[in-house]
């Protein structure tokens, strides 16, 4: 039971002389609990991978399954729930409830209503103070976690999401982060983002994609490992990373290499300690 | 699901077609259309047919997003034709007939000729904008509009509202499509129901859309007079096009020839 693509190439306008290749013999796997990263820069083929993975889009070449289904089938509908970039700008609903009602109405889920308000709850919008506000006049960061509790409210065994975090402040950010966490408990969760960092901890798998082909895939250890692949992909680890990398290549030796700063200062302190 | 739109859409590809100057190319289709208009047969009518195909294929745009701007006229085309095909009275009727309704040879043929008028039309007219860029067609508008500056017509201002109206529709378009897509990947159907379902299905779709708009609207005004657009007077240009002897040709060659078929053929 997993979102699986395979061998899958993607071209706009393909057959015509300005047809684009934007994705060239892509391997991913998505099950349920996990959370893959998936990175690049600006082109490189995130956001027609996430189109193909959802099904909105027909691989040029290879193949995409959703629990052994077509996600553009019929059966498959409700399976693959996606978010796409600035999802607060797709509101149209009165209320900030209605609005997130939408997709779980649509799929004829009975008990719509309180789908909507445990979504709420878990971007931390508290259903009662936020439901019944016009969705027009949430902050921005409200305005995204409302857009991804619609999302949410579906309860699809697969979530995908083209970067959730940007142009959020640190607040917005960690609660996007906190949510995303929630969910992996019932689903496997998707990020394609530009900026890793926010996730690279909790990470089961990064995918750093390069002109449309995959140029890293692995765990987060694998890559801090060997980060050269990724980084000839044009792509830079966060500085907290960077600089564990270079005292491990100091000869300190580190249990783990990790994002957050709290945590990278206590193994360096840690590993400091050991080698005096 | 796409949005039908092929108006505004720039086809990059090098052609002859696309390397004439827009002022030529819009008397041509003032030429066109006149002669289209003219014409009252379908002899006439295929010697227009032909110099669309001849068009189409010199200027190497893809026929399929030639032809696409057709898909939103299938209904009137339908209607055009039934309009002058079915007859009433039982008298004229030669083809088939059921009931009080029938079908006449007459009537089905001038049914295909204003057909084919609508569907030259706007294939011959979308051509104009597959092969020119937004910013040259208004500028070439500019250009013939600045006589009209003498008795007081804001030629630079209208310039302007044109190239932002034009530009927009392939945004406003992509924007419609991504809000279409993002409500489809929240269940959203837009091809089921009847006709009042599927009118109240586009809710979620033009509220976000008008919303989107009128905010880009907004900062687009701001960012203009951040940037100090005071209105089109006394504004230069940086590439002037110059009327070569190949535009003077081709236009004058398309008026002698549209008009003339236009009116003997």
């Amino acid at each position: 039971m997993a979102l699986v693509a395979r061998d899958v190439s993607y071209t706009y306008a393909g057959g015509r002389s300005f047809g684009v290749e934007a994705l060239r013999s892509v391997d991913l796997s998505l099950k349920r609990e996990d959370l893959v990263v998936v990175t690049g820069t600006t082109g490189s083929g995130k956001s027609t991978l996430l189109r193909l993975l959802a099904g909105l889009l027909a691989p040029s070449q290879g193949t995409v399954a959703v629990d052994g289904m077509d996600p553009s089938a019929r059966e498959a509908r409700g399976s693959v729930a996606i978010v796409f970039q600035d999802p607060e700008t797709q509101f149209f609903a009165e209320t900030l409830h209605a609005d997130v009602m939408f997709g779980p109405r649509n799929l004829g889920l009975d008990y719509a209503s309180e789908e909507a308000d445990r979504a709420l709850r878990t971007v931390g919008l508290d259903p009662d103070i936020y439901g019944g506000r016009s969705p027009f006049t949430l902050s921005g960061g409200e305005a995204r976690r409302g857009a991804i509790a619609g999302a949410l409210a579906m309860a699809a065994p697969y979530l995908l999401l083209d970067e959730p975090t940007s142009g959020l402040d640190a607040d917005g950010r960690r609660s996007i982060r906190e949510a995303l966490a929630a969910e992996r408990r019932r689903s496997g969760v998707l990020v394609v983002t530009h900026d890793p960092m926010e996730f690279l901890d909790e990470a089961t798998a990064v995918v750093a994609l390069d002109s449309g082909a995959v140029a890293f895939s692995g765990t987060p250890q694998e890559l801090y490992a060997d980060p050269a692949p990724y980084t000839r992909a044009g792509l830079e680890l966060p500085p907290v990373v960077r600089t564990q990398l270079l005292v491990r290549d100091a000869g300190m030796r580190l249990e783990h290499v990790v994002c957050d700063p709290a945590r990278a200062a206590e193994s360096l302190l840690t590993a400091r300690g050991a080698s005096s | 699901m796409r949005v039908p739109t092929t108006f505004g859409q720039y086809v990059p590809v090098d052609s002859p077609v696309h390397s004439l100057d827009p002022r030529a190319k819009m008397g041509v289709i003032v030429a066109f259309t006149l002669g289209l208009f003219l014409v009252d047969g379908l002899a006439g009518m295929s010697v227009f047919a032909a110099a669309v195909g001849v068009v189409l294929l010199v200027s190497r745009v893809p026929p399929r997003i030639a032809f696409r701007g057709l898909r939103a006229l299938g209904l009137i085309l339908v209607f055009t034709l039934l309009a002058h095909a079915l007859r009433w009275e039982p008298a004229t009727v030669s083809l088939v007939r059921v009931g009080p309704v029938g079908v006449d040879a007459d009537g089905l043929l001038r049914g295909v000729f204003f057909a084919v008028r609508i569907v030259l039309l706007v294939v011959g007219t979308s051509l104009l904008t597959l092969t020119t860029t937004p910013v040259q067609l208004t500028d070439a508008l500019e250009t013939l509009m600045r006589p009209l500056g003498r008795i007081g017509f804001p030629a630079g201002e209208v310039a302007m509202m044109l190239t932002i109206a034009l530009r927009f529709i392939p945004t406003t378009a992509q924007e419609a499509e991504k809000i279409i897509v993002a409500q489809t990947a929240r269940g959203a159907r837009f091809d089921e129901g009847g006709l009042v379902a599927r009118v109240r299905a586009y809710v979620p779709v033009l509220v976000p859309l008008f919303v989107n708009l009128f905010r880009r609207a907004e900062d687009l005004a701001v960012a203009m007079d951040a940037r100090c657009y005071r209105g089109g007077r006394g504004r230069t240009r940086l590439h002037i096009s110059v009327m070569r002897a190949r535009d003077w040709a081709v236009l004058l060659l398309s008026w002698a020839g549209f008009v003339t078929v236009g009116i003997l053929v």
